[in-house]
């Protein structure tokens, strides 16, 4: 197992440099300016102004050597500063980060456990009301996106009940309950959001799994129905929903971009809309490269887990 | 576990196909009769209007209380040298003082008074050659007791620092150019000599982005990006990013008895629906919102005071290359100006809320806001006789050309696709309209690279009579984005510079409204009127023309006279 967690930690490496290269230069190849974005809100750029201000920032450099500048400085640690705002994009990050981690696992944990439970009694009760509601609900958080159930709560408990996110944001250690009542919301309408495709996923799984011969052979020995089902078919059918779950947790957390916006998260999504916005290089690309590494890690930590749920899986 | 049939078996039993279309009949009626009922007793918009309520004309100013005002722009970062974004002025302007400013509140004498007010400076004067201009400093004028500067008393090297600063490099060079230097006569005296007779140098003074700062910041931290210390009348006391400003009321603020409120927080909030969650549900004191906003907000919360304030000037318009055909044509000009129906615009794309617009504040160059019909018979909506123009100048089947915008607020997407058809329709001419992102707009705008036709602006953040009459229309600025070269625009512009007496100064403001109506050089487009939305506690609060008197923006000066009649 360690080999192979070594091995797999050694492969991320090409990948993040690929991942580097690919950012790099399609954040090159968007037209605009940071520089003239920066200086905009005058009216008035004056190019020479432009050319200093570019030649501060190494922007008249060529991009190849930008590109060895800025790799250099990621290997040292050093992820240098915003252009557009000044500040050093590690305190930015360090600030970001843990919102958008937070609000990442909390949907998660409500997708997983709405997900994983409506998909259980879904397939259990395959076929009667309960299946079919299970169902309707599934499809509509399928074809409703986020941002759009986001915007709809947020208006309607303002006009119905007077409440609006917070204004100001509450740090997880330093206010608790005030910091989850922060979340729960967005973390709600995400974690529906991407509860429906792990519905799905654990009633087919499920479904599948039902009709094996040691789910019958359980049951015929006289074990309690739900006994069967958790003891016995669950942990199998899982392993599909744990991929699922690996594969979906990086577009959860690219997806939390708007959210973070909908609810003033101060998160990595927000950051870096603000650095694409801006067209603000250094921001952007650290930020991605933050994103890469969350999703390598992820994916790896998926992977191993197989191992843990079907004790055939072995890895050398 | 039951089989799909036996379940499906039992409900057959027990439902005829007669009785489940008897069911099903009911259900569809029963549902139209609810959306029906729904309907009729769904509450009717209010009448069309706006509440005038000026929230200051309300009682005594008490003091005390805090208030939150939500903005939805984002801060870059606090060095008021590199960057002029909006962001950074509405906070800013509540924090650090000018020289001069323009007056608000009670100061008004109506809602375009832009006299020149004192502001760290108690008096000024410039000779008849208008080759100078001297300040003398209001004496006592502390800085906020903070670190670096730690409350000593201000004087005139701190403004010689500033705007040697501000001309030397950065993000405010160009407002310079007719400075020469700065000299320091004694401690509360400063001295502007100028390498050009302009007699509007003080205007420029006084907007709001011409913040002084101190020396101290600079020499700790290398620049002014992450300390904001000032004169003014609250301190800042906590900046996270992404999430907003807190800042508090300044003890030892130069105007005694100000500002009313103890403090006030600067949440920044990207998102529109949230921005007017927030002051629905009573988080938020203040926010802007667009005009096809407020009937929404008037229905579900009829006691939420809202302000309009009319845009006296165009934020855009439809700008031509003039250096290439078919622009160079006066004809082709001014029959694109004929074919495009502005009132239909204005209504259509604006819903009414918004005024036909030019380049120039009107009360510039005239007593009166004129109407349509008072600008020439170039500005009016006449499509035959613009057919007749551009079959004169040799385009009678109209031409193909491009035409590029940025989506700078939602009623552009509408004015641009209007303005397309109708050219198409009145004179056969097809433009490609291409959409771009702000960054790439506004280098292509301020590179000069945009050829055929642009959905322009004027300026941001200053609107000084210098920018509307010099900086962007002479032929050799910098800040001439929109291809104007004409002798005559020249000559006024450089006559107007120079002179001093305010009257003549109108007339020939007026001259130049004039000739460019009658050249048809830029299409200034209907802009929005401006909408501010307040709880009824908050008072003091004026909705004023420009960006840089009032509002949430660039008026953030105008805080120091808002109470919270709650406190």
């Amino acid at each position: 197992m360690q080999t192979y967690i070594l091995r797999r930690l050694t492969f991320s490496i090409p990948a993040l440099l690929l991942t580097s290269l690919i950012v790099f230069g399609l954040l090159h190849l968007i037209p605009g300016d940071v520089i003239v974005a920066k200086l905009g809100d005058s009216g008035r750029v004056r190019q020479a102004d432009v050319l200093q201000m570019k030649h501060e920032y190494g922007l008249d450099k060529p991009l190849y050597e930008q590109y060895g500048i800025w790799i250099g400085r990621i290997v040292r640690g050093d992820l240098g500063h915003s252009i557009y705002t000044n500040e050093s994009i590690g305190r930015s990050l360090q600030a970001a980060l843990p919102v958008t981690i937070e609000l990442g696992l909390l949907s998660l944990a409500i997708s997983i456990a709405l997900g994983v439970t409506l998909g259980t009694v879904s397939a259990v009760y395959r076929n009667t009301p309960g299946d079919y509601t299970s169902r309707i609900v599934a499809i509509v958080g399928l074809s409703a996106p986020d941002f759009w159930l986001g915007t709809l709560m947020v208006t309607f408990l303002a006009i119905w009940f007077g409440w609006s996110p917070p204004l100001r944001f509450y740090p997880l250690f330093a206010h608790p309950l005030d910091n989850l009542g922060q979340f729960i919301l967005p973390a709600l309408v995400v974690g529906y959001r991407f509860s429906c495709t792990i519905m799905r996923i654990t009633r087919s799984s499920l479904l599948e799994v039902l009709r094996e011969d040691y789910v019958r052979t359980a049951a015929a020995k006289g074990l309690r129905h739900w006994a069967v089902i958790s003891r016995h078919a669950l942990k199998n059918a899982f392993l599909p929903v744990v991929t699922i779950i690996g594969g979906q947790l990086a577009v959860l957390l690219g997806g939390l971009v708007i959210i973070e916006q909908i609810f003033a998260l101060p998160g990595l999504g927000r950051l870096a809309l603000q650095g694409i916005t801006y067209r603000d290089y250094p921001l952007v690309q650290a930020d991605v490269m933050v994103f890469a590494t969350i999703v390598i890690f992820v994916n790896l930590f998926v992977d191993v887990s197989y191992g843990w749920l079907d004790p055939r899986i072995r890895y050398r | 576990m039951s089989e799909t049939g036996g379940y499906w078996a039992a409900v057959a039993a027990t439902y005829s196909r007669r009785r489940l279309l008897r069911a099903g009949g009911a259900g569809v009626l029963g549902a139209a009769a609810l959306a029906g009922g729904l309907a009729c007793n769904a509450k009717k918009p209010p009448a069309a209007g706006v509440s005038t309520n000026q929230g200051g004309s309300e009682g005594t100013p008490k003091p005390g209380g805090t208030v939150t005002y939500v903005s939805g722009n984002a801060v870059p970062n606090f060095d008021v040298r590199t960057v002029l974004s909006v962001g950074i002025y509405s906070f800013a302007t509540s924090v650090m003082s000018r020289l001069v400013r323009f007056p608000i509140g009670s100061e008004l004498k109506s809602d375009s008074d832009l006299t020149i007010t004192p502001d760290l400076a108690e008096s000024w004067e410039q000779p008849a050659d208008l080759m100078s201009l001297t300040f003398k400093l209001n004496k006592g004028v502390k800085w906020q007791d903070l670190p670096p500067v730690n409350g000593r008393e201000l004087n005139s090297n701190d403004i010689k620092y500033t705007f040697d600063s501000y001309k030397s490099k950065g993000a405010h060079t160009s407002y310079f150019d007719a400075l020469d230097r700065v000299e320091t006569p004694d401690q509360y005296t400063v001295k502007f000599i100028l390498n050009q007779p302009f007699g509007g140098f003080s205007d420029g003074l006084a907007v709001p982005v011409q913040l002084v700062f101190a020396h101290e910041i600079v020499e700790k931290d290398g620049d002014l990006g992450s300390t904001m210390v000032g004169t003014g009348p609250f301190m800042l006391s906590k900046f996270e990013r992404n999430v907003g400003f807190t800042a508090v009321k300044n003890p030892n603020y130069f105007r005694k008895g100000l500002p009313y409120l103890d403090g006030f927080s600067y949440p920044t909030v990207d998102d529109d629906a949230t921005r007017r969650a927030s002051i629905r549900s009573g988080q938020a004191d203040y926010i802007t919102v667009d005009f096809d906003q407020t009937d929404d907000l008037q229905r579900s919360n009829p006691n939420l005071v809202l302000l309009e304030a009319k845009e006296p000037r165009s934020g855009r318009g439809l700008m031509m290359n003039q250096t290439k055909p078919p622009y160079n044509d006066v004809r082709v000009r001014r029959a694109i100006s004929m074919a495009i129906d502005r009132a239909a615009v204005l209504k259509s794309t604006l819903g009414g809320h918004g005024s036909l617009s030019y380049a120039t504040p009107w009360f510039y160059w005239t007593d009166k806001e004129p109407t349509q019909d008072q600008l020439g018979p170039y500005f009016q909506y006449n499509p035959a006789e613009a057919k007749k123009l551009m079959e004169a100048a040799g385009y009678k089947d109209g031409f193909k050309d491009t035409l590029i915008y940025w989506h700078y607020e939602a009623s552009v997407d509408s004015q641009v696709a209007l303005v397309q058809a109708q050219l198409k329709q009145n004179l056969g001419i097809d433009l490609q309209v291409t959409f771009m992102n702000y960054p790439e707009y506004f280098t292509q705008y301020t590179s000069h690279k945009w050829t055929g036709m642009f959905w322009g602006f004027q300026i941001g953040s200053s609107n000084t009579i210098d920018d509307f009459t010099y900086q962007n229309v002479l032929s050799n600025s910098e800040a001439n984005y929109m291809y104007m070269a004409d002798t005559e625009i020249d000559r006024l512009a450089k006559a107007i510079r120079v002179e001093g007496d305010a009257a003549k100064k109108k007339a020939l403001i007026k001259q130049m409204m004039e000739h460019e109506h009658d050249q048809a050089f830029r299409l200034w487009m209907p802009y929005r009127n401006q909408y501010s939305v307040l709880q009824p506690h908050l008072k003091g609060v004026r909705a004023l023309p420009l960006l840089r008197t009032g509002g949430n923006d660039y008026g953030g000066a105008s805080r120091v006279l808002h109470w919270n009649a709650k406190a």
